[in-house]
């Protein structure tokens, strides 16, 4: 197999395969799949908006998101919050 | 009796016109002015949800959390339309059926409100179903999923079936509130079995009277709320009565103003009941003399 730039790992994303690039981390993960949010002003804790995420069924903070790196099968799930009682 | 010697004063004398005010209600580090808890599930629209809230007059609103749905950046987020500056939100693990999958979920909420900076981020209403039918609780994966939670230093409100020893045990695994159902969940029924409630609280309060016990679920109209209070509740947790009524906003006034209305009735304490009438008009002093006995 030819190592170059376009080759990807499969993860499971929220339950569906997803294929992303090898060596990306959670934030280009969030930020491919729309919930990175491009702010200015570089205050942080709101950058990924009101979304929690989860790798292989441990909680990930928001600051550790660029420091994780994705591997093939890792299962993630990022969520939100939703009207209920 | 003497009608001279009154044994309370009118604390709300001077506003003839206002709701009147009552305790504000502590809930382990959480303090609340309004004794409504609503949820913000099943509105036709985010604009009803919201002016629904302001109509309550409540200060805590639940959520559920779901996955994000991919690739769809056009959908409204429910948080734009939630002061969540001013309300204290309160996550559910509504939908979960095992301790596991609950105390996940749980931990995926406060990771949301902890990025919102919202004070809700170190509670949870733990909601750990045991039917897809009726809705109700599974208290043996509840009481685990509490004991984890509780370990992990969540402020756990449960969501329990109306079963005293049940309750009981929620409370000594420490859950900062235990929330009997009154009914099953969206069925609207009210309190279906008033006498297991009543040995509820009576049991939990035991001894520690400021304890906070919520009816959570079944409130089907206003005056469902207002029992729930009368009985001793602390305070009252609701969705569907409001988001499911014709005119939602003005249920969500109802309801705000039965959980005041049944908490001053509680706190007034109710008259004895009698068989027998009594009358309210003196019997001295009658202009006729009767003639005719009792039928």
């Amino acid at each position: 197999m030819a190592m170059n730039n376009t080759q990807k790992i499969e993860i499971e994303l929220n339950g569906e395969p997803y294929a992303i690039e090898v060596d990306s981390s959670l934030e280009q993960l969030l930020i491919a799949i729309g919930k990175g949010i491009e702010s200015a002003e570089n205050s942080s804790p709101r950058r990924f908006g009101a979304v929690a995420v989860e790798l292989n069924a441990e909680i990930v903070s928001q600051d550790q998101f660029s420091q994780t790196q994705l591997n093939d099968g890792d299962k993630v799930e990022v969520v939100t919050l939703v009207g209920g009682g | 009796m003497s009608i001279d010697t009154p044994i309370e004063s009118n604390p709300n004398s001077e506003s003839a016109d206002a709701i009147p005010k009552v305790a504000p209600l502590q809930i382990g580090s959480h303090t609340l002015n309004s004794r409504l808890i609503l949820g913000s599930g099943k509105y036709d629209s985010f604009e009803t949800m919201r002016d629904s809230i302001d109509a309550s007059g409540c200060d805590c609103v639940t959520l559920a959390v779901r996955r994000e749905k991919l690739n769809d950046s056009s959908a409204r987020n429910i948080l734009d339309f939630l002061d969540h500056d001013r309300l204290t939100l309160l996550p559910n693990t509504a939908g979960c059926y095992d301790a596991v999958t609950a105390v996940r979920c749980a931990r995926m909420g406060r990771a949301i409100l902890e990025g919102l900076d919202n004070p809700g981020q170190n509670w949870v209403k733990l909601e750990v179903l045991g039917n897809s039918r009726t809705l109700l609780p599974d208290p043996f994966e509840l009481l685990k999923a509490t004991e984890l939670l509780v370990k992990d230093g969540f402020e756990v409100l449960c969501y329990s079936n109306d079963d005293p020893v049940v309750a009981r045990r929620l409370k000594d695994a420490g859950a900062a509130s235990v929330m009997p159902a009154g009914s099953p969940i969206g069925s609207g029924l009210g309190i279906s079995n008033m006498n297991n409630q009543r040995i509820i609280l009576g049991e939990l309060k035991r001894e520690d009277p400021d304890y906070p016990v919520i009816l959570d679920a079944g409130v089907g109209t206003a005056s469902d709320a207002a029992i729930a209070m009368q009985l001793g509740f602390d305070a009252v947790l609701l969705n569907s009565a409001v988001a499911h009524a014709e005119k939602p906003i003005k249920m969500s006034s109802a309801m705000r103003l039965a959980v005041v209305a049944g908490k001053l009735a509680f706190e007034a304490g109710r008259m004895g009941k009698s068989t027998y009438g009594s009358a309210s008009s003196p019997e001295l002093g009658v202009i006729s003399s009767r003639n005719t006995p009792d039928s």
